[in-house]
């Protein structure tokens, strides 16, 4: 009896070092997003993928909330970059604000589908939330520092992870990791480092 | 500004913002399917396209597949996809055979070619399943560069039948797989090589 495979359908990926003719990893977003709509090439969107993944489900899941509908939308989101390559213009912006605005539009679509639109009477009591627009600036910002910290190479981005998103000290980093303390101070230095580089060329200036 | 200046804006900006959340593991493979699925013979070729037998399925699907994948220890990035069948589903043109130091062993068959790519069966039998958070990877060596053909996990009987494709007109010089850790550093060890 055949059992089923357990298949990742490829990575297409290449040794770092060893394969440049057919590894569009250096390439920048916009012009991987220029791949992709003249070419049709299908590692650039690959690439793309691996760098906007997260900061585009993390974007929709929390537009959504909702981990179900996420799935489903990022995928769509996902599709439509595909579809729309074409549309992208690098003189209007960057790839960066065109693949947030496609999630987020994807996003804002599926909520709009989801509830029902109720005419009703205004509420007595005035939201005072965030404004939209504000809401908008800090997606976006969000998604850029996601972006960011997911360009850091993987031992940098643990240790960051670690500490600003699950909140462990350097000792706890230090003991999780299995690293001598002085290697993860190296390591959260170096990365803040490159951070304040990516940040500033993405623009979060703040 | 000075390095400290520095450090303390961008981790405040670090704590101003949500963490993000994990991808699924089966998103990759979706969502390419539902962008590329539908590209066709716009599609252009690559030098190792893996398709599952499947070409287009739901997310709800894949998600229930990746469960299973998980709960069956295998590669957190995994997907699964039943293949099936036990003749090939091509007419194989070619064939290699690969081998491990502990018994494990592998054969490849290669179909004809077809609008650039050439179908490609991989069965693995007695090799030990992977563990949680690790996934096997099958490379060619083609003219000197490491090409990243398909990755998979066996079934706890140690067996694995997974379907892929590679360009018509790749040419290698030898196959190996190696068990990879997900996001770690490459390379990773070698279990299996061409004999």
């Amino acid at each position: 009896m055949t059992t089923a495979a357990y298949a990742i359908p490829g990575p297409i990926r290449a040794r770092s070092s060893t394969l440049r003719r057919m590894d569009p990893g250096g390439l920048s977003d916009e012009d991987l997003l220029e791949q992709v709509a003249t070419e049709r090439d299908s590692e650039a969107f690959a690439v793309l993928y691996r760098r906007y993944s997260r900061a585009i489900y993390s974007l929709v899941q929390r537009v959504l909330r909702d981990h179900h509908a996420a799935d489903d939308v990022s995928q769509e989101a996902f599709a439509a970059v595909w579809r729309a390559a074409r549309g992208y213009r690098r003189e209007r912006g960057t790839a960066s604000a065109w693949l947030f605005a496609i999630a987020r539009n994807a996003a804002v679509d599926a909520t709009r589908a989801r509830v029902p639109l109720v005419v009703g009477e205004a509420p007595e009591v005035p939201d005072h939330g965030p404004l939209p627009e504000a809401m908008a600036i800090a997606e976006m910002e969000a998604f850029e520092v996601h972006v960011a910290v997911d360009s850091l190479p993987d031992r940098e981005r643990e240790v960051i992870e670690l500490a600003y998103y699950s909140g462990l000290s350097q000792t706890e980093i230090s003991d999780r990791l299995s690293l001598p303390l002085g290697t993860v101070k190296t390591r959260t230095r170096t990365a803040l480092a490159r951070l304040s580089d990516v940040l500033e060329e993405r623009g979060v200036t703040r | 500004m000075s390095d400290h200046d520095d450090f303390d804006r961008v981790e405040q900006i670090l704590r101003s913002v949500p963490a993000p959340t994990a991808v699924p593991p089966g998103l990759a493979d979706v969502a390419r399917e539902a962008a590329l699925g539908g590209a066709g013979a716009d599609r252009r070729s690559v030098v190792a396209v893996a398709r599952p037998r499947v070409p287009r399925f739901r997310f709800r699907f894949a998600r229930l597949s990746a469960g299973v994948a998980v709960m069956a220890a295998a590669a957190a990035a995994a997907l699964v996809i039943g293949v099936g069948g036990r003749g090939s589903p091509f007419d194989a043109q070619t064939s290699l055979a690969l081998a491990g130091p502990t018994g494990a062993s592998a054969t490849v068959d290669f179909g004809a070619a077809n609008q650039g790519t050439r179908p490609m069966l991989v069965r693995i039998h007695d090799l030990r399943p992977a563990k949680a958070g690790w996934y096997y990877e099958m490379w060619f060596n083609v003219r000197g560069d490491e090409v990243s053909a398909v990755t998979f996990n066996t079934s706890s009987s140690g067996e694995a039948t997974v379907r892929s494709a590679i360009s018509s007109d790749m040419h290698w010089g030898s196959c190996w797989v190696t068990l990879e850790k997900v996001g770690g550093p490459d390379p990773g060890r070698v279990v299996l090589r061409s004999t």
